[in-house]
Order: structure tokens, then C-alpha cells, then sequence
């Protein structure tokens, strides 16, 4: 029998950082909804969830920021930006995986190795996540606090109840994005290989193929 | 001692009484003592013996205000018998000092001589409590000569003249209570008709109302009025130097304090009777003055009071400071006002809100209303929401020349001789008992409308239409205190009890189904929509948040809303979906290999 391959992936912060957000993002969606449905969730109040929601607003930012100085720095951002060569046939055997080979017990397509941690489609959709919907969240968030004291400004994109709506449907966004994200960490060697690799950096891929550079 | 220390000193002694004033000799128009003549006094002479009094009725207020109202007597709505006289009719009627200057004005007496068309002695008749004049046969008075004495000069107790004071105002403004008996309520007053406020130092539990929970309503009726404010605090003659502040853009940009100060004297001879005031909703005679009072955030800052509030600056900027502050009216006030039937003794048919039954009965439950959130454009260009009582009202016009129809051209078709026209009857008296009751005294029926405009065309009303008007009344007295006041965030931002998802009944009835519209030149917007309920009835329906507020909770997001939970019941549907396929195709192959390993070469089948 192969001998198990276990692939430090994660640092220690990047794993705090990913919880971190996990965490605050969480939080902002649940005190978002009592404050845009109240009753929905009765959580800690209107008045409270208001302030926990605009004050982990700044804290994400900011852990945003820290990210981006970390993996800009580190060079780890490479891990994130698609590769253009091959992009479309890595991503259409990737989704070909999802959607058939998973369920027939093919190999995943692409090996996960500490330089190439994510697939082209992870890529796509954290740089879709990182530079259009976070950032459209931050601005309509951030109008719809200031929105009395530029009132204009917020007037040219629709009134704050088109920035507000705005900012309601980013955050199911969110959502989603959470749910699908959660359910493919599933897709490792094991159901839970992903989520420990995010807890204790070491992933499990399972049994090493022959020919592996141990 | 300074003049502003002065007249802060000045102010707070004469308001009890008068006994700084000092003796005065009551003058005729023709300047002769009163005690010669027996004439008609004159106040502007008499008071102007000493103060300008051509520069005060040319810098006042209230000279102009219901002036119309006299010309054409009868007017609905009149305001003419609260004229102060002066100005275009002081040939007629004098500019009368004593309506608030005097400590017992009696304005009743007063009223009566303007009726008999006696307005020569109207300043005489306001003199009536003092007992120094008594009325006399034909609307003439008669002065009590023993008490004039010789030269007719009189000291501060046989004429106690005073600044004047709070229940001055209250006499033409509305409610007034600051002494201890029990607060009583007076409907007709003008202002708390209107608004239902009342300015009052009592605690409402020691009124004698019958409010729903009185027990519990252990807070004055306005605090201003707790704190011993009066009205003139606020509305102070505008070059009283004890409170006179110059607006920020009349004055250089780099004054903050102007130092320049009228003295005392000169205050008294020329007191400017121009009051401060703040933005009527609807257009007055003085709106030039608009602005001159101190709003609340003038002499109060919220910074300091309000740090429990999330998204100070937001609410500080979205809301009037009475827009939590007068979060509820204690009182009655006037919910719709039909002037196209009066009683043939000439009296709309009113509703309110506020009071359960009758509101004229005193032991009716009086359970108070909660203010309507308006928008109101405010002079910097933005809005603020202000709490308001909205009163709907129906009047005949004259198409062609605009004009309203008045009392006595209204009477002669509705009530000619003092009894209901037989016509009007025939349509309207269902119950046929000869008389319409107030449920009768509607016109909806287009019979009874087109009845109307018959009459009204033959005297004279050349296009009779029946105009309807929503008239706002902002709600500035009656402030609560800070504990009292609303902190309760979901009185907006829960939809399930959020004030600003109103619907309010305006009218039980309407007439000619006609739809009210706001006066011309009112500052504020309405959000909502007036709507015919089932019942018939008129209502103002609020859906969510006022026109450009964003109110967390209660402005609707509905496509967000559904767009967002369709992508999540679809994340949710996908991978569970996804999921159970890949647990249900794991099984199979699991299976199968163990069929494949249970087959192997050389086993027993």
C-alpha cells in the first residue's frame, strides 16, 4: 500500500486570517438580517446588532487589507490569480470532475501541491469574490453610512434604497457563496481532509501515486 | 447693570404683574383724558404716550393676521374676531395694546363689540374685567367714572399691564394651563384644535381629562413649560436684546458674537413686535420672519445627550428633535373639517382623532394620537422628517375666481331663515325626522351635490367646486423629555410597529369623493397615498420609509429580497443535491466492489 502524502498548505496566519473572516462574515450576515428583517433572527436587538455590524464591518476591512499586504508580500497571491495558459481546458476537466468524474470515483484532476493549492475554478471564483463582490459590499456599505453626509454623491447611484438593495442582494451573495464553498470542502480525500488542512495546515491527500517525489 | 441683564431682570418681574409700570392716563383717539371725554379709549395714544406705538403696529406680527377674515365676514375658517385691529383697518379698528398687555384681557367682551360691529370700542371692551367700563345700551360702553378719578391716570392695580405672557398667547393660539387647578380642555381653542398640544407645566395624571392610563402619565404636558419657559422665550419680540441673535447669513462671516446691544430704554419705546418664528408648513402673513426663532439644537446639543444613539449624526440629520421628542398627543385634535354643510347656526362638521365617542363629552376616553412622520424640506436644501397632525378639509370655492364661498352666501341655500331648506332635506333626511344629523350632513349623494351648486349659483357663485385640502400642522409643543421621548428603535426600524407604516383615517365620509391635496407652498411631502377603504372611508396609507430615507427594517427591499433567497434555496438545492449523488454513487461502488472482490478465480460460487 502507498504511503499516505500530507501537504503543509496553510500557514499559521492564513489560517487565523481565513477563520477570521469565516467568522466576521458569519456574524455580518446574521446581524445584516436582523437589522434589514428584524424578528428574523433575534439575536442580541436591533440597536446592538447595529453597532456589531458596522464595528466588524471595519475589523473585516481591515483583515482584508492585512490579507492583501500578506499575500501581495509573501508572493502567495500567485496562488490566486488563474493561469492563462490552459485556463479553459484545466476548467472545463475541473467542473467535468464536479459534475461526473466525482460521482464515478475519478481521481481529482488536478493534484493539490503547496504551490498550486487551488484549482482554476477556486481562482476564478476568489478573484471574482475578492476584487468584485467584497469590494462592491465595502463601497455600497460604507454609502449607505455616510449616505447624510454626501447625499448627493449616494443620489447619482439611485438613492440609498437602490445602494441598500444593493448591498442586501451582495450579501445572499455572500451567503451562497459560503454554503457552495463549505460543501466543496467536502470534495477532498476525506469529507473533513479540507477543513483540518484550514486547522492545522496539514492537508491529507490520501495514498501517494507511484512515481511521487516523496 | 447691563441692558441685557436688565431686561432679563425687567422681564421676569413684570411677567407676574406690573407694578414697575408706571401710572397711565387713559387717552381718546383725540388725545384727551378718557375721564373728560367718556370716549372710546385709544391705546394708540394712551400707550403712545411713551412707547412708538406707529412703530410698533408698523413692525408687528399680528396686525395683518385675519384682516381678510374681517372684510368678508363670515368666512369659514374666520380669524377675524382674533384681529388685533390695526394696520388697514385701524380706521375701524385700533390696534389693541390690551389683548396682551393687559393681565385680564377680556377677549370674549371684546369679540362680542366686533359682532356689533362697534370696532371703535373694541380696546375699551378688552378693559371689561378690570370693571373700569361697563357695557351700555347700543355697543356703547360706560366708563365708571369713580374709579378714573379726576385726570383718568390710573396705577398698575387699577390697570395691571404686563409683558405679555404665555396665556396672552394661548387666548388667540391654542391651549394655555400654567396655574394648579386641573387642566380642562377647550377644543375651540385655535391652535390645539389643530394640533391637540397643549403647553402646560401639569402633569397630565393631575389634569381633568379622562386620558386612557392617566396613572401612569406622570410627566408635564410640555417640558419648556416645566421649565418655566413661556412662549415669548422662544418667540421674543424680534429686537429684544435679551434674546436677539442675528441669523448667520445676515451677518459677516467672521462674527461670531455681535457685541452691539439695544439699550433698555430704547427696547421699550421701540419694541419690535415682529416675533421670532420658526418655518410654517403653510404659508402665513409673516413667513419673512420664518427662521428668526432658535431651533431646538440652538440652545440644546444633542451631542452631549445622545451618545446612546447608534448613527447619531444619521438620526440627527434625518430627524427633527420633535420627531422623538413629541412622540405621542395627549389631547384631541381635529382629524377632518367639513365646511360644505354647516349647521344652520353655521358650524362645520368636524372629526378627530385621539378620543373615543364625542369630544365634546368630558368623560369621552381620551387615548391621544400618535404624530404622522412627514418630510419637510428644510431651508438647507435637505429633508428631515417632523411630526405632524394632518386635517383634512372641505370647502366650496368659486372656480372662476378662486375665491372661497363664504359663511352667509352658504347659509342662504343651506339654511335660509335659520332652518334647513326643504330641498336639502329631500335628499339628505333619510330618517326624515326634519333635521340633519351630523351622520346626514354629508355630501356624498351627487343629488345633494348638484342641489349645492344650484343654490350656490344663485348667489353668485358663478362655478361652485368643492376644493379639499390636506392641511398639515407641525407639531412643536407639547416636548417630551429625554425619558419620555421615543428611544425604541423598532417604532421605525420593525415593520410590525414601525410609525412610519401608517394607516390613518381621515375621514369617516367624504364629500363628492373629493381627494385631498396639500395647501399651495407647503414645505413638506406626502410619502403615502390617500386611498378609499372598504368602509368608505378616506385613508392615508405609509408604506415603509419616507421618500428618500433609507430606515434599516422598514424600507422594503422586495428584489433583493427574493433574487437573494433564490441564489441561497439554490446554493442549498445544488449541493445538497450534489451531495446525496455522490453519497448514493459511492454506495453503488462501493457495493460493486465488493461484488467484484466476493467473485474471486477458484472460490465456491
Amino acid at each position: 500500500m502507498s504511503p499516505r502524502k500530507s501537504l503543509y498548505l496553510y500557514t499559521p496566519y492564513e489560517r487565523i486570517w481565513h477563520w477570521g473572516q469565516a467568522l466576521g462574515i458569519l456574524v455580518l450576515l446574521l446581524t445584516g438580517l436582523e437589522i434589514a428583517v428584524p424578528g428574523t433572527i433575534p439575536l442580541m436587538g436591533f440597536h446592538r446588532a447595529v453597532w456589531v455590524h458596522n464595528g466588524l464591518a471595519i475589523v473585516l476591512i481591515a483583515n482584508a487589507f492585512l490579507g492583501l499586504f500578506y499575500y501581495v508580500t509573501t508572493g502567495t497571491v500567485r496562488q490566486l490569480l488563474p493561469e492563462p495558459r490552459d485556463f479553459i481546458t484545466l476548467s472545463i476537466r475541473q467542473a467535468r470532475y464536479y459534475l461526473w468524474g466525482i460521482f464515478r470515483g475519478e481521481p481529482h484532476p488536478l493534484e493539490k501541491s503547496a504551490e498550486a493549492r487551488l484549482n482554476p475554478l477556486q481562482r476564478a471564483t476568489y478573484l471574482g469574490i475578492m476584487n468584485v463582490l467584497l469590494p462592491l459590499q465595502v463601497i455600497s456599505g460604507l454609502a449607505m453610512w455616510c449616505t447624510l453626509c454626501r447625499p448627493q454623491l449616494v443620489a447619482h447611484f439611485g438613492g440609498l434604497t437602490v445602494i441598500a438593495q444593493a448591498h442586501a442582494l451582495i450579501a445572499w451573495l455572500f451567503a451562497a457563496f459560503i454554503i457552495v464553498h463549505v460543501y466543496l470542502t467536502t470534495t477532498g480525500h476525506t469529507p473533513l481532509s479540507s477543513i483540518k488542512a484550514m486547522i492545522l495546515g496539514w492537508e491529507d491527500l490520501g495514498p501517494s501515486h507511484p512515481g511521487d517525489a516523496e | 447693570m447691563s441692558a441685557l441683564t436688565s431686561v432679563l431682570w425687567a422681564s421676569t418681574v413684570l411677567a407676574a404683574g406690573s407694578p414697575m409700570h408706571p401710572p397711565v392716563t387713559l387717552l381718546d383717539v383725540l388725545e384727551q383724558p378718557i375721564a373728560g371725554s367718556q370716549a372710546p379709549v385709544s391705546t394708540m395714544r394712551t400707550c403712545g404716550a411713551c412707547h412708538d406705538t406707529d412703530y410698533i403696529e408698523n413692525h408687528s406680527s399680528h396686525v395683518g393676521v385675519g384682516l381678510e377674515d374681517c372684510a368678508v365676514k363670515g368666512t369659514p375658517g374666520a380669524a377675524g374676531l382674533r384681529h388685533v385691529g390695526g394696520g388697514a383697518a385701524a380706521a375701524e379698528v385700533e390696534l389693541d395694546c390690551f389683548i396682551c398687555h393687559l393681565e385680564d384681557a377680556d377677549m370674549d367682551a371684546r369679540r362680542q363689540v366686533l359682532l356689533e360691529g362697534q370696532g371703535a370700542w373694541a380696546s375699551t371692551a378688552t378693559l371689561a374685567a378690570t370693571g373700569l367700563v361697563t357695557p351700555g345700551p347700543e355697543g356703547v360702553w360706560t366708563w365708571e367714572m369713580e374709579l378714573l378719578g379726576e385726570d383718568g391716570t390710573l396705577d398698575s392695580e387699577q390697570l395691571p399691564l404686563q409683558p405679555a405672557s404665555s396665556e396672552s398667547c394661548g387666548a388667540c393660539h391654542g391651549s394655555v394651563w400654567l396655574h394648579d387647578a386641573p387642566l380642562e380642555l377647550d377644543l375651540e381653542a385655535p391652535c390645539s384644535s389643530s394640533t391637540g398640544q397643549i403647553f402646560s407645566d401639569q402633569r397630565l395624571s393631575a389634569s381633568a381629562l379622562n386620558l386612557a392610563g392617566k396613572q401612569e402619565l406622570n410627566h408635564p404636558w410640555d417640558v419648556h413649560a416645566e421649565s418655566l419657559m413661556g412662549c415669548s422665550s422662544c418667540h421674543h419680540a424680534a429686537n429684544n436684546p435679551a434674546f436677539f441673535f442675528e441669523a448667520d447669513a445676515k451677518k459677516p462671516a467672521h462674527l461670531r458674537f455681535d457685541g452691539r446691544r439695544l439699550d433698555l430704554g430704547e427696547y421699550l419705546a421701540r419694541p419690535n413686535h415682529q416675533l421670532a418664528k420658526g418655518h410654517a408648513t403653510q404659508t402665513m402673513s409673516d413667513d419673512r420672519l420664518d427662521g428668526s426663532m432658535r431651533r431646538c439644537e440652538d440652545c440644546h446639543d444633542p451631542k452631549t445627550s445622545h451618545g446612546w444613539l447608534p448613527h447619531r449624526s444619521a438620526h440627527l440629520k434625518a430627524l427633527a428633535c420633535e420627531a422623538c421628542h413629541v412622540p405621542m398627543v395627549h389631547a384631541p385634535a381635529r382629524a377632518s373639517l367639513d365646511w360644505t354643510l354647516p349647521t344652520p347656526t353655521g358650524e362645520p362638521r368636524q372629526t378627530w382623532r385621539g378620543v373615543q365617542g364625542d369630544s365634546q363629552d368630558p368623560a369621552s376616553l381620551i387615548e391621544g394620537f400618535q404624530p404622522l412622520l412627514l418630510t419637510r424640506k428644510i431651508p438647507n436644501g435637505s429633508a428631515r422628517l417632523f411630526p405632524y397632525n394632518v386635517t383634512a378639509v372641505w370647502t366650496w370655492r368659486d372656480r372662476v375666481s378662486g375665491e372661497l364661498v363664504n359663511l352667509e352666501a352658504l347659509l342662504a341655500v343651506t339654511a335660509p331663515g335659520g332652518r334647513w331648506a326643504e330641498g336639502l332635506l329631500a335628499v339628505l333626511d333619510h330618517n326624515e325626522d326634519g333635521r340633519l344629523s351630523d351622520d346626514e350632513r354629508v355630501l356624498a349623494d351627487e343629488r345633494a351635490v348638484d342641489w349645492m351648486m344650484q343654490g350656490l349659483r344663485t348667489q353668485g357663485v358663478e362655478q361652485p367646486w368643492i376644493h379639499a385640502e390636506l392641511r398639515p400642522y407641525g407639531l412643536h409643543h407639547g416636548v417630551m423629555s429625554g425619558d419620555m421621548a421615543t428611544r425604541d428603535c423598532a417604532l421605525c426600524h420593525d415593520p410590525d410597529h414601525s410609525q412610519l407604516e401608517r394607516d390613518l383615517m381621515l375621514a369617516e365620509h367624504s364629500p363628492a369623493a373629493a381627494l385631498p391635496v396639500l395647501p399651495p407652498g407647503a414645505n413638506v411631502a406626502l410619502d403615502g397615498e390617500l386611498r378609499w377603504g372598504d368602509d368608505g372611508a378616506l385613508h392615508y396609507l405609509v408604506e415603509g420609509a419616507a421618500h428618500g430615507f433609507y430606515v434599516p427594517g422598514s424600507t422594503p427591499a422586495p428584489w433583493s429580497k427574493w433574487l437573494g433567497l433564490l441564489v441561497v434555496i439554490g446554493a442549498l438545492v445544488g449541493t445538497g443535491g450534489h451531495g446525496l449523488l455522490r453519497v448514493i454513487s459511492a454506495r453503488r461502488r462501493s457495493e460493486r466492489r465488493r461484488g467484484t472482490s466476493s467473485i474471486e478465480p477458484g472460490s465456491a460460487p
